[in-house]
């Protein structure tokens, strides 16, 4: 296994793990929970979410500052010591390994349910899985590389979906606003902020492999992708909203789903 | 089972065959930890290949911190 020290990236780099990171799952699996939750108030549930976000980052970003060459966990330690940080790491991992099945799950459960019924799942699951695990393999660095085209691609398909179903939009299933109270939309804000916004923590794990002459820089980066993953994310549930109507809680992969 | 038992056999080697020379490698106290893991490997393995419904991760979650997540949830969908 390739070891990830002395390898560092770009603040440019790190800004497109995060912008994968926040966009790359949640921009197809979000937004049909948050409708059925929220309603057609679940753009306002991610905007909530997306400031409380940006609260986190600044922790994120504030310890990172403190502690420029330690990791993560290093820091823990010297803050809460041995113990405390122990107790945390072990439930931070069991989380990591929960968020991992779910997220595999997803991947092949969207291949399956969406594309190619018959193909078992576990094809999809295998090839994430070990796609995943070479790319860990081969280190952050490449990581960086990688992932610029990719995420590229990514925002260029979301931005031609989103052009191509503004023609047949309605306005009238985003009205009325507030219509069942606040609950529904701080149902959404819990759901979201679950997930993909609080998992924004991790990249206080990434952090410590920015270059050391770009770290100043990091935070405007980190806060800019955060509110731009969070313009698509609404700009998404906004569109499924007035596309697809009184269907839009009820169809999953809503952005597949309006793209088809 | 067969089939199940090949999907492991192919996704572990190609997971881990790579660690293989690190492992050898390593000094005593990395061992006891990679082997640490390998426990629950082990044992969610036989879980997928005898298709089992045992305890695991997604039961803790629930008995721990799903009581109170139910609880959240129910006043959040309770109409007022």
């Amino acid at each position: 296994m390739n070891s990830d020290r002395g390898q560092t990236i770009g603040v440019g780099q790190l800004a497109t793990l995060f912008m994968s990171f926040m966009t790359g799952s949640s921009i197809v699996y979000v937004p049909n929970p948050m409708i059925k939750f929220a309603g057609n108030m679940a753009w306002f549930s991610i905007l909530v979410s997306m400031l409380l976000c940006l609260l986190l980052l600044a922790c994120v970003l504030y310890l990172s500052r403190c502690y420029p060459d330690a990791a993560y966990i290093d820091y823990l330690r010297q803050v809460y010591g041995r113990w405390v940080t122990v107790v945390v790491i072990i439930a931070l991992i069991l989380m990591l390994y929960m968020m991992l099945s779910y997220i595999i799950l997803g991947i092949g459960g969207f291949f399956v349910n969406s594309m190619m019924v018959e193909t078992p799942m576990y094809i999809f699951n295998a090839l994430s899985l070990i796609v995943a695990a070479y790319i860990v393999h081969a280190g952050i660095e490449v990581m960086g590389r990688m992932f610029l085209p990719l995420t590229a691609s990514i925002l260029v398909f979301i931005i031609v979906i989103l052009c191509f179903t503004a023609p047949i939009a309605r306005t009238d299933p985003l009205l009325p606003l507030f219509a069942n109270g606040m609950k529904p939309i701080l149902h959404g804000i819990y759901f979201s902020l679950g997930f993909p916004f609080a998992e924004s923590f991790l990249f206080a794990l990434i952090l410590p492999f920015l270059h050391k002459d770009r770290r100043d820089d990091a935070g405007k980066w980190m806060v800019a992708t955060l509110v731009i993953s969070g313009i698509l994310l609404i700009a998404v549930v906004i569109m499924t909203i007035m596309t697809l109507g009184p269907l839009a809680g009820d169809r999953k992969y809503s952005l597949y789903s309006i793209a088809r | 089972m067969l089939e199940q038992i090949a999907v492991l056999l192919l996704v572990g080697s190609a997971l881990f065959a790579r660690n293989v020379s690190h492992i050898r490698r390593a000094d005593k106290r990395e061992k006891w930890i990679l082997g640490a893991f390998l426990l629950p490997i082990l044992y969610l393995s036989a879980m997928y290949i005898t298709d089992s419904d045992w305890v695991n991760l997604h039961d803790l979650a629930n008995e721990s911190i799903g009581l109170v997540a139910r609880m959240i949830v129910g006043w959040l969908e309770s109409h007022p």
